[in-house]
């Protein structure tokens, strides 16, 4: 029994650890778009291609691209940043992504890009993957396996934020509280009670079963 | 019996945390589950149509909860300023009471589903008015079903595992813990009622097994059938291995008696066979193919040997001279472990990836000592070959419905219904395999190893829900 109350007291001091790392670590914060909405599919890819777009502009300190490729279960995908003919950096996101945005972590940049082409190539054998954007003009649209695309994909990058979780945690507690019929702080509030609840319940209850 | 009670109000807790946390609308298919409800409350009659929702006043707070902005895309958040819920709450109030349209009947993906859950979804339904005062407390009966999953799954483990008192709080507590039990859960999906009747299908027979068929439970297990079956068409993936298990002990029963007792697998078939006769009557008497739309996909089946491998790489790596269906893609790992680890909202809410590698570690550690007991055990397990084949036949069951499925939607969509909650249904298991785990560190270190698992699924359920806490609001 008293091996069961230490494991208990180091899981949970653990967890309370971790808990705070989280809170005093900063999330990724949107650096820059292209101002492209994700509205229309540009093209449908089922084998391998390579989708890029010119003229894009990268922030000093993007660590990930976001682009608008969609998929049920998306491939694995390679980004590059191309600026005078070389790469400048890239990164890969593993497979089985879904929706219609994905994040691909890149090597973080030290200096802003101007002029750069962002390329993404990807392999799938079956299920399509679909860029999505808005028409552009010719001469601006993005390309497929060199091809002509109808428009430009949305493009994001995203570079550490400024602010941890703990200082957002205020605006997010107020965020909850829309989209409800009785809105409110006390949203987030009951949440915070029911998830402490289920740790004291929980913990009393094992602590009485493994005696 | 107390500790039972303990992890279904856990279980209850951790669902109804979940469906607060979580956006109106932002779990799979609930627009549709939504809308069958609500048909089901306003006309007594379940939907004739799949096509998506149309009910004036769910279709308001779908545009002003920014529904389509943001599913399937993880960088829109949830709205956040007094303006969007203004425009939301007059939307609402310009509907008023403008409910169905005479002769429109649809439902989206949940009208091919039978009627129970939903009608039972129409008691918190009528207590409220309006579509965002309706939400959370239905949300809040799915959490109650949580709650019987967490009750019934402790109690077969109990009745599985009964040798070792301590272990069953790690089974049960355990399963009350996992996130997606608690996100699906926490949402308006028979997922939710799914998993409790499943729940109480396996410890019925777990009961069967230990104690001997009577009458009283072979009727009980007809009674669960019969549940299940009005339940979620999914339940029927359960029954080869629940109908097998019913043989067996029928065939024990006889064999330890030296009385006729094939009559009580008999019983419990016919009690089962009451919805679906039902089911297929009204159908029948209105025009309507015998299974309703379900008919259709049923029809569809047929199975060949691409179908076979299909289904075999859909969870497993793919046999030598079989084609490749998800190349790139390790299916066991990518598909089904990664979406037990985290993929929330629509399938858009995940963590970074180092979190699903890292999850490896404790979840093999878990397999191997598992495995070990196992083994530990296995004399005593020549007993139970029976029992454990009508577990391993429903959890097979489950998987080739899944299978067979998603196949037919193959290739257009690779895996259509890869997704882990269609395997919650053998949560019981997953709390046997625990309840194993911590077991296998005998008198000395067992109830440590039992105190730290349970930890683990407490952590992973918070970081869980602190995941789409930071997609939707943050």
């Amino acid at each position: 029994m008293r091996w069961a109350r230490v494991a208990l007291a180091a899981g949970l001091t653990l967890t309370a650890t971790a808990l705070a790392a989280v809170l005093w670590h900063s999330p990724a914060a949107v650096a820059r778009t292209n101002g492209i909405a994700a509205e229309d599919p540009l093209s449908h890819f089922s084998d391998r291609a390579s989708v890029c777009q010119a003229d894009e502009v990268l922030p000093h300190g993007t660590l990930a691209i976001v682009v608008s490729l969609s998929a049920f279960h998306g491939p694995r995908l390679a980004a590059r940043v191309f600026a005078n003919a070389h790469a400048v950096t890239g990164g890969r996101a593993g497979s089985n992504w879904s929706g219609r945005t994905v994040t691909v972590p890149v090597r973080p940049l030290t200096r802003t890009i101007d002029h750069a082409t962002v390329c993404f190539a990807f392999s799938t054998s079956h299920e399509p993957v679909s860029p999505y954007g808005q028409p552009a003009p010719p001469g601006l649209e993005a390309t497929g396996n060199g091809a002509a695309l109808p428009g430009r994909l949305m493009v994001e990058y995203l570079r550490p934020g400024g602010r941890s979780w703990l200082s957002l945690a205020a605006s997010i507690v107020d965020r909850m509280g829309f989209g409800r019929a009785a809105g409110g702080a006390w949203v987030a509030l009951v949440a915070i009670a029911l998830m402490i609840a289920v740790a004291a319940v929980a913990s009393r209850a094992l602590l009485r079963e493994l005696r | 019996m107390k500790a039972a009670w303990l992890c279904a109000f856990v279980a209850c807790l951790s669902a109804a945390c979940w469906s607060l946390i979580t956006p109106a609308f932002q779990a799979p298919d609930e627009q549709d589950h939504y809308a069958y409800v609500a048909l089901l409350a306003q006309t007594g009659r379940p939907p004739s149509s799949s096509d998506e929702v149309d009910e004036p006043e769910e279709l308001a707070a779908l545009i002003g909860l920014r529904y389509l902005q943001l599913r399937h895309q993880p960088r829109n958040h949830a709205i956040a300023s007094t303006a969007e819920q203004e425009t939301l709450e007059s939307n609402l109030a310009s509907v008023g009471e403008r409910h169905y349209p005479g002769g429109i009947a649809a439902a989206g993906v949940a009208s091919s589903e039978p009627p129970l859950y939903y009608a039972l979804e129409t008691i918190p339904y009528r207590l409220a008015g309006s579509v965002l005062g309706r939400l959370p407390l239905m949300r809040l009966l799915s959490a109650l079903m949580a709650a019987v999953t967490a009750l019934f799954a402790y109690l077969f483990v109990r009745e599985t595992l009964p040798g070792v008192e301590w272990a069953w709080i790690v089974g049960g507590l355990g399963v009350a813990l996992v996130p997606l039990l608690g996100f699906m859960s926490g949402a308006v999906n028979p997922d939710s009622m799914l998993f409790a009747v499943s729940a109480v299908l396996f410890y019925t027979l777990a009961r069967a097994f230990r104690r001997g068929l009577t009458t009283r439970l072979a009727f009980a297990i007809g009674a669960v059938i019969a549940v299940g079956m009005a339940t979620k068409l999914n339940f029927i993936g359960l029954l080869p291995g629940a109908l097998a298990g019913l043989i067996m002990l029928s065939a024990r029963a006889t064999r330890t008696s030296g009385h006729r007792l094939h009559r009580l697998a008999g019983l419990a078939c016919a009690v089962a066979g009451v919805p679906a006769a039902l089911y297929a009557i009204l159908y029948a008497l209105s025009g309507d193919p015998p299974l309703g739309s379900a008919s259709g996909a049923l029809a569809g089946v047929h199975l060949s040997l691409g179908e076979l491998g299909y289904m075999w790489q859909l969870y497993l790596p793919r046999l030598p001279g079989t084609v490749n269906d998800f190349p790139g893609l390790f299916t066991t790992r990518q598909l089904w472990f990664d979406g037990y680890v985290g993929l929330y909202g629509w399938f858009d809410t995940t963590f970074p990836g180092w979190v699903y590698d890292a999850a490896l570690v404790p979840a093999g550690l878990i397999a191997a000592l598992c495995i070990r007991e196992f083994v530990a055990a296995r004399a005593a397990l020549r007993d139970r070959l029976a029992e454990l084949a009508t577990y391993a036949l429903m959890a097979v069951g489950l998987m080739a419905l899944i299978g067979l499925a998603s196949y037919a939607d193959f290739p257009t969509r690779s895996a259509e219904f890869a997704e882990t909650r269609y395997l919650l249904p053998l949560l019981p298991l997953l709390g046997a395999v625990l309840a194993l785990a911590a077991r296998a560190g005998g008198e000395r270190w067992g109830r440590a190893f039992g105190a730290l698992i349970v930890v683990l699924f407490f952590a992973h359920d918070l970081f869980s829900q602190l995941l789409v806490v930071s997609r939707f609001y943050g």
